[in-house]
């Protein structure tokens, strides 16, 4: 026997390169083209929104573990990450103040009273949307047809009133309100952009480029991304509407990369993770096709999150050896 | 035991909206704006002080198997008599009170009180207990309907619309998960004032 | 022991006769109050759907479900003024909202004309569809004929057929529910009640 000195250490043994300010950074990179390419399109008033987005949810965070002695951790970016993700999730004719308020549900109601980092039990950003979306429903409603980088509320609200009125200005409203086959040029602008929405749902293209950062610098694990989509996929065709085109409108491809795939509201165990994607799709195409808002991400997701606890627990893994209950 | 200390238990140190968290139900529903919250608040004290004066009296000649039955015939009687009134003099808080008031008769605070207190004390104690816990549930439901009216319709009471007009109106407060926001906020107030931090 | 039982059922049989005596008195000492009450809202209600009369309604006639298409509920009450001339008829109706019926009052004029409507009852969204009920949007049906249209935004066109209705923001369903409240009054009351030179 080789006669080496065995060193004894407690765990952990194995460290990796990670930490939560290197995860939050590549999703704040991954976000990046989409971001900018809603900014392209929705003007100086999108970027200004993200900032004060960003800004309140740092400050919230800062403020609530000031107050209650906790100890500081907006480094980690985990607050810049939600404050960009609420912001994306909005209308950009929106008043000031709506990001402001949502940044202060999405940390302190959603995050911070719950524990904090890790043990919210809904994605922060989506729970802040819902409730803006519940509070506020005109601003939040209000989608708007993008007029490019040197928009005003007076071009956009030239815009919008040639258009059939206002809640024609996206896709999946037209949608609902009656069948429409999408055209070459509807694809192609649903791939750059060029549609209404939510600021930083529009860019498929770019949110697919931001996705594939996140799995191959394994941030985000395939599982939920792509069974949500495939689901949606399916379902899409067999509820009678345009299954690529569904993919590329609404907010599925930010809720499916980035929202779905939050760490502490998504399941632990990969068969959770594929229930979990699966579910979504279900939801989503059930809500899109069926129900009566136009779009169904936010609500699958938020329901879904709240399933993950009993999917967790159904997916539990065998622990080899344990000796099996005798039930009779 | 005196009145003082009784009457301050019920409206401070075991409110039993914030502190025991009783009678949630007519809390979250009928909060969703002042007047309403201090219409059911007064509705449930008047119940409460003649009910709990009631089984105190007879408190001494209900055999224990029969006390449930006994007080619910009591607490049944005078909510009852409270419908009536509401109906034929204030029409109108019946009208936005609605099903609420029959409902008063499975407020858990009343059966709670005539259990916990009446039920073991002289009518003259139990009377100041009926006050202050009524009080405190009034003060409760008040606090709670003035900020959800506050927030979600712009006024206070239903005055200050074009006071408070470039408020935005916060919809959500006057919905369900607003009452549930609301009273989790006033109960992290109310639980800092009672229990300063232990560090 | 048949003490065990009789005793106890003894005592409550005396508590809850006692309560049934107390609530019998107070429910005749409340019983004209509540009964006068109910009616002043009533004639209250249909007064408010014509503004500046002071008439004398009848009791109300439900009209049977058969007859009724895409309403829930109709009824109609006849009102007369000081002379005794038919006025107009105070009918309310319901038709399914948002969330639920919505109960409203209409006050038809002899001549077929909306004198005003009123909202009775409804279970729509607080600052949404419950904007119903403000005299912003009651307003758009007085004085006006059926048949009454919703459109979405800014009242557009003119049409001496139609009647537009500015739809209340974000709250569709509920504009068109009532609507269709009011038209099936009128309608109702044009060919059932109004008869030809009445």
């Amino acid at each position: 026997m080789e006669n080496t000195k065995l060193i004894v250490s407690s765990t952990p043994h194995i460290r990796s390169k990670d930490s939560i300010q290197s995860i939050m950074r590549d999703v704040l990179i991954a976000l990046t083209p989409a971001a900018l390419m809603g900014i392209w399109y929705f003007g100086i008033k999108a970027l200004l929104i993200i900032a004060i987005s960003i800004a309140s949810s740092i400050f919230f965070e800062a403020a609530f573990q000031k107050i209650t002695k906790k100890s500081i951790t907006i480094t980690d970016l985990s607050a810049a990450v939600t404050g960009l993700l609420l912001a994306m999730n909005l209308p950009v004719e929106i008043p000031f103040w709506l990001p402001i308020v949502g940044a202060f549900f999405a940390i302190i109601v959603a995050k911070q009273l719950f524990g904090g980092l890790g043990q919210n039990f809904i994605n922060p950003a989506l729970a802040a949307r819902a409730f803006l979306l519940a509070s506020y429903p005109t601003p939040m409603t209000n989608f708007t047809s993008p007029t490019g980088l040197f928009a005003n509320s007076d071009t956009v609200a030239k815009a919008t009133s040639l258009a059939d009125a206002v809640s024609n200005a996206t896709p999946l409203s037209r949608l609902n309100e009656g069948a429409f086959i999408p055209e070459i040029s509807d694809y192609i602008d649903a791939l750059s952009g060029n549609i209404g929405g939510c600021i930083g749902e529009t860019c498929a293209i770019a949110l697919i480029i931001g996705g594939i950062y996140l799995l191959v610098r394994r941030v985000i694990s395939w599982r939920i991304p792509v069974t949500y989509i495939l689901t949606v996929f399916i379902l899409s065709w067999f509820f009678g509407r345009t299954p690529l085109y569904e993919l590329l409108i609404g907010g599925l491809m930010l809720g499916a990369f980035f929202m779905a795939t939050d760490y502490s509201s998504s399941p632990v165990t990969p068969l959770g993770q594929l229930i979990m994607g699966f579910g979504c799709g279900v939801l989503t195409a059930l809500i899109r096709s069926y129900g009566s808002y136009p779009e169904g991400v936010s609500y699958s997701i938020l329901l879904m999150n709240l399933a993950v606890p009993l999917i967790d627990r159904y997916t539990k893994p065998k622990i080899f050896g344990e000796v099996k209950k005798n039930d009779k | 035991m005196n009145p003082a200390k009784v009457l301050k238990n019920g409206i401070l140190d075991d409110n039993p909206t914030f502190v025991q968290v009783i009678g949630m139900c007519p809390t979250l529903a009928v909060t969703t704006s002042a007047i309403n919250g201090i219409g059911m608040g007064l509705s449930t004290t008047a119940v409460l002080i003649c009910s709990n004066f009631v089984i105190s009296l007879i408190r001494k000649f209900v055999p224990d198997q029969i006390r449930i039955p006994a007080f619910i015939v009591v607490i049944a009687s005078f909510v009852t008599i409270v419908q009536m009134i509401l109906k034929a003099f204030v029409p109108s808080l019946d009208k936005s009170l609605g099903l609420f008031i029959p409902l008063i008769v499975v407020n858990c605070i009343i059966l709670a009180r005539a259990e916990a207190f009446a039920s073991k004390n002289n009518p003259l104690l139990s009377i100041f207990d009926g006050i202050g816990m009524g009080l405190g549930f009034t003060v409760a439901l008040t606090a709670i309907g003035i900020v959800r009216e506050f927030l979600g319709n712009g006024t206070v009471f239903g005055f200050g619309a074009d006071l408070f007009e470039f408020l935005p109106k916060t919809l959500i407060m006057i919905l369900a998960p607003g009452a549930f926001f609301t009273l989790a906020f006033l109960m992290i107030i109310i639980n800092i004032i009672r229990k300063p931090k232990s560090k | 022991m048949i003490n065990d039982i009789l005793k106890p059922g003894i005592i409550l049989f005396v508590i809850a006769a006692i309560a049934a005596g107390l609530l019998g008195v107070v429910n005749s000492a409340t019983e004209k109050p509540i009964k006068e009450q109910e009616i002043k809202t009533m004639n209250e209600a249909k007064n408010m759907v014509f503004p500046g009369e002071n008439l004398e309604f009848s009791e109300e006639t439900e009209v049977p479900s058969e007859n009724l298409s895409g309403l829930s509920s109709l009824a109609y009450s006849v009102g007369k003024d000081e002379t005794g001339n038919i006025t107009g008829y105070a009918v309310k109706s319901a038709a399914k909202g948002y969330g639920g019926d919505i109960s409203i009052m209409v006050g038809v004029s002899k001549d077929g004309t909306v004198k005003g409507i009123s909202i009775l009852g409804h279970s729509e969204t607080p600052g949404l569809g419950a904007n119903a009920d403000n005299d912003s949007f009651k307003n758009q049906y007085k004085d006006k004929k059926a048949p009454f249209e919703v459109v979405k935004s800014g009242a557009s066109g003119n049409n001496s057929e139609v009647t537009y209705i500015d739809a209340i923001t974000s709250a569709t369903i509920t504009s068109k529910a009532v609507t269709t409240a009011v038209n099936g009054a009128v309608y109702y009351c044009k060919s059932e009640l109004i008869k030809e030179g009445a």
